[in-house]
Formats: C-alpha cells, sequence, structure tokens
C-alpha cells in the first residue's frame, strides 16, 4: 500500500503546530494537547530505536551466515549482543551483571577509545602547522596551546600571568570565547529555527521514503 | 598499300574495305533505289568510291557520303555543277562502261530490298532520296563520293568519261524507276556470277548496311538514283550486258593514279568526326532495312560493310583505265591506300553472289576476313577486289590536291599502313579509334580530360511495347519520379579504415580502463605516519604513568574559580535532605574525566543528605548513573544503595521531546525507579521521596552532568524555562566549556555554577576537607598537558623546517606541502 | 589492593576490561582484528543495554502496561501511538517502508517543534538578552571595574555580532560587480573569524584535555590492574 506524502506532511505540519503552540500560548487544553503529543513522540522514539537495533541485528545476521569477509566480527557483534539483552533483559539495566557487563566491557572499550584520540589530536596539530599557515590556523592553535597550557600547571610550576582565576587563560575563556561562543550558540540556534519552520510550512519533508 | 580515309573518324582504312575497320562507319557508301539495278550500279559505284583504282571492287558497291561529310571543295563543285545532293554522280560518261552494264543481281536485289523500304524521309538518307529523285526527275548524279561527277560537268565532253554520259541519257529520258523484283536478265546473270562466293550475299548486305550507317545525311529523296545506275538496271533488263572493262577482265585490279587517292582520302580526314555517329541506329537500320527488303537469309545483319579483305595485288590490277588515268600522288596514295596485308584485304563489296552467277573478275577477288564468317570459304573465295567506281580526271585530281591541307600532306603513308588490322573478330565489335600522332598529342590530359559520358541508364531501357518497341535509349514517356523504382538499399555496414580502427580500440581501451580501478600501491608495514604516532604514544605514555606511578608529586591545585565557586555555594545553601536532579548525561568514554570532575560535588551532595533523583536522556544513562553513585560511596563511603537516597528513574527517550515531557509532567515519563528491588519502592513518586514533587521546579538544585555542550544546551533550552527558582547547575567535560560558558556569563544566569573538567573537579575537591580521585590524576594531567604542548610545538617547527628546507636552498623550486 | 582482595567476577571484569584496553591500544600501530574484535564487542554490548533500556523505561511502562493492564481511558489515550508505532515497525522492511512515513512525520513534526520553542525560548531570548545585561548600570561595578566590566560587555557584544556577521551568507547583486556583501560586513565577519578561531581553539583545548584525561584513567586501570596481579 503506498501512502502518500502529502498525509505524511499534513500529520508532520497538525502535530508540530500544536506542539509549537502549546510553547508560547498557555490554555489548558492546549498545553494538554501538548504534553499529549510530546509522550507521544517518546513513545515513538523508542520504537524507533528498537527498530534500528533490530536493524542492525538482521545486518550483521546476513553477513555472520555468508562467508564473506568480516563475518567473523559480525557474528562477535551478534553474540555479545544476544548475550547482553539476555542479561540485561532479564535482570534489569541496574543489575549487577548488567553493571559488570557495562562497567567491563563497554567503558573500558569508550575510554580506551577517547584515550587513543589524545594521539590523534597531537598528529593532527603538529601537522595543522604544516599545512595551513595563515592567521586564523595560527589563532586556532595559539589559543588552543594557550588554553591548554593555562590549565595546568606546567610540569608542576604554576606561571603567573597565565594560571589563576585572572590569568590569561581565564581572560581567553571568558571573553573572546564567550563572545565566540555566544555568535555560534545563536547562530545554531537561529538555524535550528528556520529549519524547523521550514519542516512546519512543509518545505522540507525528510520523512520521505 | 592504299588507304581510305574513313568520313567518320577520320582514320585510314584499307581500301578494299566497306566499313570503316574503327567505328564501323561506311567507307563506301550505299545508294538505294527502287530499280535493283539502279541500286545496285548505285552501291557498286558508290561502294568503289574510295578505293584505289588498283583495287577491283564492285562498281555499284560505293555508297554515297552524305552532305555533311562532304568536303567543302566537294559541296562547292556540286553547287556549280547545280547538284546539293548526296551521293549524286553527275557525269554519267565518266563512269566505267562496266559500271553501266554490269549489275550485281546482289546488289540488285539488295538495292530492290532496300528501295522497297518504307520510304521514310525520316529515316531515308539524303544520298538516296537524292538518288531516287533523280531516277524520277532530272538526270542528276545518283552517288556523292563521285566527285568525279561533280567534276564531270566542268569537263569537257570529249573528256566526260563513256559510262557517265550514257548515264546521264538515260535520266533525261525520264525513265521510270526500276522495280526492284524485276532484275534483268543480263543483270541477273552479272549478279549470279557475283553470287558465285558464297560470301557475296552477306558481303552485300552487310555493305549495305554500313551504306546506310555511312549515310546519315539529312532527309531527301532516295529515289534519286543516279542516271550511271539508272543506266545499268535499264542495261540490265534491256540492254546487252555490257563490254567488260579491261580491268576487271583481269584479276587485278586496275592501279589507280596516286592523286586519286589522295584526293579520295580527303574526305574521310576533313569530315571525320571524333566518333563515329550513328553507329547502333544505323545497323538497327540496317537489320531493319534488310529484314523489311527480304535480304539472302545467308546475310549477316550485324556484319559490318566494306570489310571484305580483298587482295591488294588483285585488287589493284584491276582498277579501271579512267581511274588509272587519276594523277594522284604517291603521298596520297599511300595515305589512302587501306592497310591491307597480303594476306588480308579489304573489300567494299556489299554481298556476294553465288560463285557460279558472279563474273570472273569478281570471282577473283579474294573476300578476306571480316566478312566472311567462314574462314575455308575466305580461303577458297577469290578475292573481291576493291575498285573504286569514280576516278578522277587530272584536273580534278588537281583541285583536291591543290585543296587539301598541308598537314594531310605530310601525313605519311606509313602511318596508315601502320594502323590497326581488321579482324573477323573485331568487324562484329566497335574498336577504339586509333588517332594519328597528330591527333593524339592533342589529346588532353587523362586528368583534365572529359570523361566519356557515364552510359545513361535510359540507354540501356529497352522499350517493350508500343511503337517504339525494340528500341533501346527511348525518352521514357513516364517521368522518372513516376517510375517504379527499387529503393536503394544502403548498406549498414560501417566503412571503417584500419587507421580509424586502430583509433577506435585504443579508444575503447581507455574508457574501459577508467572502470577499472587503479591497484592501490601497498603500504608499507610502518609508515613513517605510524612511527610518529607510535611516538607520540610513547611519550604521552611515559608523561602519564611516570606521576601517576610515583604517586603524587606535588602539582598545585587550580585555584579556585568563580564558577566553581558558586557551584560550591549552591550545593551549600541545599536544605538538609532536599531533594536534587541529577541528569547524568555523558557516555562512558567520559566517565574516567566525569566521575573525578564529579565525585567532589557529588560526595557533598551527599554530604548534605540530599536525596538524589537521576535521569538521563543517553540509554547508557541509567547504568552510568548507578556505576556512579558506586564508585563515589566506594570511594568517600557512603551509603547510597537504595530508593531511600536516590532513585535511578532511568532513561528519558525523544530526546529535545521528552526532556520537554519530563520537564512537563516528570511522573508521567518518569514513573519508576529502576533501583528499587521490589515494586512498592519503583513508584517514589506515590509513596517515596518524590511524592511532593510536581514539577522539576520543586527541586531543590538540579545538576546537570554532561559531556557535550549539545545536551547541556537541551537541559537549558527545553528544562530550564520549567525549573522557574530551581538553580541549574552545570557539570561539564572540558570540552564543552567554551560552549557552555555563555549560559553561566550572561545575566541572568541560566546556569548558576560551573563545573568544568579536572581542573574544575580538582579546584572544587580541594574546597572539600576529602581528597578525590581527581587529585589522583591532577599530577599526570599537569605531565601530560606540557608534554603534549611540548610535542606540538616541536613537531610542527619540524614540520616547517622539513617543508621550507628545500626553497632555503638556491636553485631548487618551492617546497611541496 | 590486589585481584585475590576482589571477587571472581570483578577480578574477571577487570582481566576483560583490561585485555579489552589493550586491544583498543593496538590500533596506535595500526588497524587489526585485536582492534576489530573489540569494537564489534562493544558495539554489540551497547546495543544490547539500548535495547533493553528502551523497553525498559519507555516501551513498557508507557505502551504495554496502559494497553494490556490499563483502564479502557488508558487504551484509547494510548491507541494513536500504539498505531504509530505498529506503522513505524514497517521500516525494517525495505519494500514496506513507505507504510511508517507518518510515524516518521510525526515524530519530526513534533521534533522540530520541540526544537524551535526550546531555541527560542531558552538560547535566542536568554543569550540576546544577556549580550544586553551586560551594559546594565545594575550589573556594572562602580570604579575601575567599571569600564573593565564595560570594555568586557563591549568586545562580548562585538565580538558575538561579528560572530553572528560571519554566518551571514545573504549576497547582493552590485551592478558590474560579482555579488557579494557589503563592505562593512565583510569586514564585520572578518572580525567575527577571529572570535570564532578563538572559540574553537579553546573547544580544541578542551577536547584534548578530554582525550588526555581518558588516557590518564586508562593507564591508572592498567597500572592498578598490574599492581594487582603482583601479589603484596
Amino acid at each position: 500500500m503506498k501512502i502518500k506524502v502529502p498525509f505524511s506532511a499534513a500529520i508532520a505540519i497538525l502535530f508540530g503546530l500544536l506542539v509549537l503552540a502549546g510553547y508560547f500560548i498557555e490554555i489548558p487544553w492546549l498545553s494538554d494537547l501538548h504534553n499529549m503529543f510530546l509522550q507521544w513522540a517518546v513513545i515513538l522514539a523508542a520504537v524507533a530505536l528498537l527498530v534500528g537495533i533490530a536493524n542492525l541485528a538482521s545486518v550483521h545476521w546476513t553477513k555472520a551466515s555468508s562467508e564473506q569477509n568480516g563475518s567473523f566480527y559480525s557474528a562477535v557483534l551478534i553474540i555479545s549482543l544476544l548475550i547482553t539483552l539476555i542479561v540485561v533483559g532479564y535482570l534489569g539495566p541496574t543489575a549487577e551483571w548488567s553493571l559488570w557487563i557495562f562497567n567491563n566491557i563497554q567503558v573500558p572499550v569508550e575510554s580506551s577509545l577517547l584515550a587513543i584520540l589524545v594521539v590523534v589530536l597531537t598528529y593532527a596539530a603538529m601537522r595543522l602547522i604544516r599545512r595551513r599557515l595563515n592567521l586564523f590556523s595560527i589563532i586556532f592553535i595559539g589559543t588552543g596551546l594557550i588554553t591548554l597550557l593555562g590549565i595546568a600547571p606546567l610540569f608542576g610550576v604554576v606561571i603567573p600571568g597565565l594560571h589563576g582565576a585572572f590569568g590569561f587563560r581565564t581572560l581567553i575563556a571568558q571573553i573572546p570565547a564567550v563572545a565566540g561562543a555566544r555568535g555560534i550558540l545563536l547562530g545554531v540556534a537561529l538555524g535550528t529555527v528556520a529549519t524547523g519552520l521550514r519542516i512546519l510550512m512543509g518545505a522540507d519533508r525528510p520523512y520521505r521514503g | 598499300m592504299d588507304e581510305v580515309r574513313c568520313p567518320m573518324c577520320g582514320k585510314l582504312n584499307p581500301e578494299e574495305l566497306d566499313t570503316c575497320q574503327y567505328c564501323q562507319a561506311r567507307l563506301k557508301p550505299l545508294n538505294i533505289s527502287s530499280a535493283p539495278e539502279e541500286d545496285a550500279e548505285i552501291t557498286s559505284s558508290s561502294a568503289s568510291f574510295n578505293e584505289t583504282p588498283s583495287q577491283k571492287k564492285p562498281p555499284d558497291q560505293t555508297p554515297a557520303l552524305p552532305e555533311w561529310l562532304q568536303p567543302d571543295w566537294l559541296q562547292s563543285l556540286r553547287q556549280g555543277s547545280g547538284t546539293d545532293e548526296l551521293g549524286e554522280i553527275e557525269p554519267e560518261d565518266q563512269l566505267p562502261d562496266w559500271s553501266s552494264q554490269e549489275v550485281d543481281p546482289g546488289d540488285q536485289e539488295t538495292e530492290s530490298a532496300e528501295s522497297s523500304a518504307p520510304e521514310d524521309s525520316s529515316e531515308k538518307p539524303d544520298w538516296l532520296e537524292g538518288l531516287r529523285a533523280a531516277n524520277q526527275a532530272e538526270p542528276e548524279t545518283p552517288s556523292e563520293q563521285d566527285s568525279e561527277s561533280t567534276y564531270s560537268e566542268e569537263m569537257p565532253e570529249d573528256e566526260i568519261p563513256d559510262w557517265l554520259q550514257r548515264i546521264r541519257a538515260r535520266q533525261s529520258s525520264d525513265e521510270p524507276e526500276l522495280p526492284l523484283e524485276e532484275p534483268d536478265a543480263e543483270s541477273a546473270e552479272f549478279l549470279a556470277k557475283l553470287r558465285m562466293s558464297p560470301d557475296a550475299d552477306e558481303t552485300d548486305s552487310s555493305e549495305q548496311a554500313d551504306a546506310e550507317e555511312a549515310q546519315p545525311g539529312p532527309d531527301e529523296e532516295d529515289s534519286q538514283v543516279p542516271d550511271w545506275l539508272a543506266e545499268y538496271a535499264e542495261s540490265g533488263t534491256e540492254s546487252t550486258p555490257p563490254e567488260l572493262p579491261d580491268w576487271l577482265k583481269s584479276d587485278e585490279l586496275p592501279a589507280e593514279p596516286e592523286d586519286e587517292e589522295d584526293s579520295l582520302a580527303e574526305f574521310p580526314s576533313r569530315m571525320t568526326p571524333s566518333q563515329p555517329p550513328f553507329t547502333e541506329p544505323f545497323l538497327e537500320e540496317d537489320i531493319e532495312l534488310e529484314s523489311a527488303t527480304e535480304l539472302p537469309a545467308e546475310t549477316p545483319p550485324d556484319k559490318p560493310p566494306f570489310t571484305e579483305p580483298v587482295d591488294e595485288e588483285e585488287a589493284e590490277g584491276e582498277i579501271a583505265d579512267w581511274l588509272a588515268d587519276l594523277e594522284i600522288p604517291a603521298e596520297q596514295e599511300e595515305m589512302t591506300s587501306l592497310p591491307v596485308e597480303d594476306e588480308e584485304k579489304t573489300s567494299f563489296a556489299f554481298e556476294a553472289e553465288p560463285a557460279e552467277d558472279q563474273p570472273d573478275w569478281l570471282q577473283d577477288i579474294e573476300i578476306k576476313d571480316g566478312i566472311s564468317p567462314k574462314e575455308d570459304e575466305q580461303d577458297q573465295d577469290s578475292e573481291l577486289e576493291v575498285v573504286a567506281p569514280f576516278t578522277l580526271d587530272e584536273e580534278s585530281a588537281d583541285l583536291i590536291q591543290e585543296e587539301l591541307p598541308d598537314w594531310i600532306k605530310e601525313i605519311p603513308a606509313t602511318e596508315a599502313q601502320t594502323e590497326a588490322e581488321p579482324s573477323e573478330e573485331a568487324a562484329g565489335e566497335l574498336e577504339p579509334a586509333e588517332l594519328p600522332t597528330w591527333l593524339e598529342s592533342m589529346r588532353p590530359i587523362e586528368s583534365v580530360a572529359p570523361s566519356a559520358p557515364a552510359s545513361d541508364e535510359l540507354d540501356q531501357i529497352v522499350e517493350s511495347s508500343g511503337p517504339l518497341a525494340g528500341l533501346q535509349g527511348i525518352l521514357p514517356a513516364e517521368p522518372e519520379i513516376a517510375r517504379e523504382m527499387k529503393s536503394p538499399v544502403y548498406t549498414v555496414k560501417l566503412q571503417v579504415s584500419e587507421n580509424q580502427q586502430s583509433l577506435a580500440s585504443r579508444l575503447a581501451e581507455m574508457v574501459k580502463s577508467e572502470g577499472i580501478a587503479a591497484p592501490i600501491p601497498r603500504a608499507p608495514t610502518i609508515s613513517s605516519q605510524a612511527v610518529v604516532r607510535i611516538t607520540i604514544f610513547l611519550i604521552l605514555l611515559v608523561s602519564v604513568v611516570w606521576p601517576l606511578y610515583t604517586g603524587d608529586l606535588g602539582a598545585p591545585a587550580p585555584e579556585l574559580s568563580p564558577e566553581v565557586l558558586d557551584a560550591q555555594l549552591l550545593i551549600n545553601a541545599l536544605p538538609d535532605g532536599g531533594n536534587v536532579l541529577l541528569a547524568i548525561d555523558y557516555q562512558p568514554a567520559y566517565s574516567g574525566e566525569m566521575n573525578a570532575t564529579t565525585a567532589s560535588l557529588l560526595d557533598h551532595l551527599m554530604i548534605k543528605g540530599a536525596y538524589l533523583t537521576l535521569v538521563s536522556t543517553s540509554t547508557t544513562g541509567p547504568a552510568q548513573a548507578e556505576q556512579l553513585v558506586r564508585y563515589v560511596n566506594n570511594q568517600m563511603g557512603h551509603q547510597y544503595r537504595d530508593t531511600s537516597q536516590y532513585a535511578n528513574l532511568g532513561y528519558i527517550g525523544g530526546g529535545l521531546s521528552g526532556l520537554r515531557s519530563f520537564a512537563q509532567s516528570p511522573q508521567q515519563i518518569m514513573p519508576y525507579a529502576l533501583n528499587a528491588s521490589t515494586a512498592d519502592e519503583s513508584t517514589v513518586w506515590i509513596d517515596g521521596r518524590l511524592s511532593n514533587i510536581q514539577a522539576l521546579s520543586d527541586f531543590a538544585l538540579t545538576v546537570v552532568i554532561s559531556d557535550s555542550p549539545e545536551t547541556a544546551r537541551n537541559w537549558i533550552e527545553q528544562v530550564g524555562p520549567a525549573l522557574e527558582d530551581t538553580p541549574l547547575l552545570l557539570v561539564v567535560s572540558a570540552q564543552a566549556e567554551p560552549l557552555v560558558r555563555p549560559y553561566y556569563e550572561g545575566y541572568p544566569k541560566q546556569a548558576k555554577g560551573l563545573v568544568v573538567g579536572l581542573s574544575g573537579g580538582v579546584a572544587y575537591e580541594s574546597s572539600m576537607p576529602r581528597p578525590g580521585i581527581a587529585r589522583r590524576y591532577w599530577d599526570a594531567y599537569s605531565y601530560g598537558i606540557p608534554t603534549a604542548v611540548f610535542l606540538i610545538l616541536i613537531g610542527g617547527l619540524v614540520n616547517i623546517v622539513l617543508a621550507y628546507l628545500p626553497t632555503l636552498k638556491p636553485g631548487q623550486g618551492r617546497a611541496k606541502r | 589492593m590486589s585481584l585475590a582482595d576482589l571477587s571472581l567476577t570483578d577480578m574477571l571484569g577487570s582481566i576483560i576490561g583490561f585485555f579489552l584496553t589493550l586491544m583498543v591500544f593496538s590500533y596506535a600501530f595500526g588497524d587489526n582484528a585485536m582492534f576489530r574484535t573489540a569494537i564489534h564487542i562493544f558495539i554489540g554490548v551497547a546495543s544490547g543495554y539500548a535495547a533493553v533500556v528502551a523497553w525498559y523505561n519507555v516501551i513498557w511502562p508507557q505502551l504495554i502496561i496502559p494497553m494490556v493492564f490499563g483502564t479502557q481511558a488508558d487504551r484509547i489515550d494510548i491507541l494513536f501511538p500504539s498505531v504509530l508505532g505498529v506503522l513505524l515497525l514497517f521500516k525494517a522492511s525495505p519494500r514496506l517502508s513507505p507504510l511508517g512515513n507518518p510515524a516518521v512525520a510525526y515524530l519530526v513534526g513534533v521534533g522540530a517543534a520541540t526544537a524551535i520553542g526550546g531555541a527560542i525560548l531558552g538560547t535566542i531570548f536568554p543569550q540576546s538578552l544577556a549580550s544586553i545585561n551586560l551594559f546594565d548600570q545594575q550589573n556594572l561595578q562602580q570604579g575601575g571595574e567599571y569600564v573593565i566590566q564595560l570594555a568586557k560587555g563591549s568586545v562580548v557584544l562585538i565580538g558575538s555580532l561579528a560572530t553572528l556577521a560571519y554566518f551571514h551568507f545573504g549576497a547582493r547583486q552590485y551592478p558590474n560587480q560579482p555579488a557579494g556583501r557589503p563592505k562593512w560586513l565583510e569586514g564585520l565577519a572578518w572580525i567575527g573569524q577571529i572570535f570564532i578561531a578563538i572559540a574553537l581553539g579553546s573547544l580544541f583545548a578542551g577536547i584534548f584535555a578530554a582525550t588526555l584525561t581518558a588516557l590518564i584513567e586508562r593507564v591508572d586501570f592498567i597500572i592498578d590492574f598490574i599492581f594487582a596481579l603482583i601479589p603484596s
């Protein structure tokens, strides 16, 4: 059965406008609708999460069943997924074994991945000086280095003017960095508003297909 | 050998031939009249026109030249004599006696057949018309070839040959046309003798056809039979056979004066067109005429006339005396002499009579190849000697000689002799004309020479119906566009040359190679980039391991920043046992930093006895929250284990929508506590520590612990407005500080406190009486950060030096980046 | 602390954690099978845990319980999301995927509205007000700090405006000239680039610090584990 796009667009526009109206109009029934629609969105978001995980499992199951390159890794993924589903699903997300799996598998791997990132960042900073040497790249790398040097004492040595509450590092973080960040935040917010309005007007329909 | 110049192509031919061996034009015109005797006389006399005097040939076989073939001097002569008709012989007394008496029966029949043909003025040649008219009205000259007749009127009467005189006399008597089907007995005898040779009939018929072909003159009356021929016809029925001239008695043709030969040769040279015209139609006409006049069966219609080989010696011996009187220069004689070989001689005889009916002199004439279809018979037959029936007197010869252009005089006789030889097969085919050297030199270069016109397809079409049935080259009645033509079939095969094929194959290879991925060169096992990364890792590892291994290196703690102080003040301001909403929104990857940053703050809250409500917008949040509480419990010695101290509400789904929904109605979104050991304990909103919480604003403090600025912003945007007076405290990772600080630096502050990263945690921890895990990491942090900074600086400088070092050396280009 | 002091599960967990850490650290020498195996284990575990949490915290209490154990009113209230939820399940099938479009459209529409409301009420208004309130007389302190505060506020205001000007991509068509921003806007954007570079530099420093902290934590774990193997 093929559902026409205008029906989906009507759903998005209708419920979106009602939710947006609940932000600015204080009417009891509108607030109730607002809350109800939001609750429905939470449910559907959870369903979408399950659908995504099911799709992930399906893809790797197919890959593990076949004899293509990387089928071993897909099998490892399927096995770990099933074990986690069984253990955590039966015992609960905060059970001992659930937390054991979380603390001894997920946390070490993610932390290690983040830890290995420092090498990549150091190497990238070294090449940035050579690749693109202009005013803005100099400002960028210079600010970063100054900020890093001002975060902690240099080999246990505090440098006056650099460290401290009124040091250069704090001054940079509180004035120009805030100014730039504020501009970025405002720009992001304005872009979010523009994109949302396009969806609520039906100009953008990312729900096709 | 004597040669005759063809009137059409201008080439020299042996005198014995009746038709040109190159263009098949009639060398000796045919004379057609109602009287078969007269016709026989005419044809025989016309056939002997171009013959050398030494050649024997029937006197009535010389065809008359059309007017357009006549040279100017001949025309002028005739005009002076009052005759402008072709083939008219004026002085009949110049004709030899034999020509007026002896009539070839075969020729008579031929002439009768010709005369009985439909007298269509459009089809009959002019000379024939003239002959008939002359026969009917005035005594006119019967043959155009007989220039002597033109001259004869100017000649004194005593010099006019007897035969010509007789012809004139006969013409003046207004004799009717002789019926063709009543040959005279004597002429019949003469003709019968001529028919003694087996090929005489064929020869006669072919010669007759050639005569028709060679004389396409304007339409004239075809009943003008010259007097001398008419005389022959009459003599064939009434008079006795004329006395044979001496030359006919002998086997040899009488010798012709050279002057006469030269004068005779002038005709073909002057009037010869480039190509023999009217070859095919005349042949067809001849065929039709022959069929209409009931030619003998032995007569081959396609045989060209004037091609009978004649023995030159015999022909020369039988030339009449009147021809011998003509003083033809030796040069002209050579020019006019036909290229007759010893074995082959051409003859202008039309039809050979049976051997038993032919006179002796005629029987002696050797019929050579070209005419005779049988070589045996050809060998056996006596040569038909070609004899010019008309001879030029000395005066005429002189006139001709004077008017001959010099270039004709210069033509050596040898050229004519060396021209193409007639052959039996060539008699039936059109041989390419041989141009003389002087004409050959004038021939244009082939590259610029106009090419022979392409044969029109119309010429190939033979009409199949209508009055023009059987004719070729007829213009179609229908326009070409209406004719049904098969549509041309165009070949679909592409004509490609070898060079094009090679280029196309090369292009195909290039296109094919585009789709094939080039093999990537195998990277070395350990590249320079890997070496650098390993080096960096090891250096950083050492800088971190050493402080951790050695323990406290005494790195000074950072100063208490305002934002950390504000956070501390907020927690200090909490009432004891106050409800604190704790949002654990950081990933497990940041658990090391966030645990170190949050541990002291959480310890502070626990010291305050705050009821912690843990929520998270991340799926790992519930586990992370549990892990944090247990960590602090373990590190700080607290006992937060069940829902009486804290409630782990779990995961808030939906992202922004869930936050907004949680902010509006937290009980509906998070009704249960995950850390409840029993079902009753899970309903914390009903009979737990959260029963007096209706909205988020009922919480004493909201602490958002996040590793990303987006999560913190979401909390600020969605939950912040619902908090109202409830302070919001942000504990963020060092990476989130730049984008989160504006929420703290503004007025009114959206975030009342801010603890940033390990430095903030260390700073907060330093204000607490109990040390935490953050202080343990601080020493390694203080050594690792500057090490990394120095690595970046040194590595960058090295890269810059390596990049710009080639430019420092003279003579080298810019360094490659 | 030694491994003997740990329970079996903790010791096993420590061992697993230790090897997983080393497997991930092996990426410093290049991509290899150990690293990929550790990554795939992590993905499986994370996916499974997320699915269970979503079920435990959302599906079960907010969808199943009202549908099965709730009242009629509860079932009516949950009917529409149930239908949409069922339609959303069809997204797993490529052939029947279009059937889930209405559910996705609902999520997109509600999410867009939520984002708009939060951006306006949570960022635009407060941040704009914060920039303005920097010049509030009540906030400015008297004396020397007044000037400092004023200067600080001015720089922040100019920096914020300059940063916003840099993200302005509208162009005006000029006669005989290519389309572009006005000159004054170009200059302001250039200044904004500087503030953006500073902000991003600070961001880079923070990221680096966070990753270094993660490295320190992992190294500390390894050291503790190694030391735990050594009998005391």
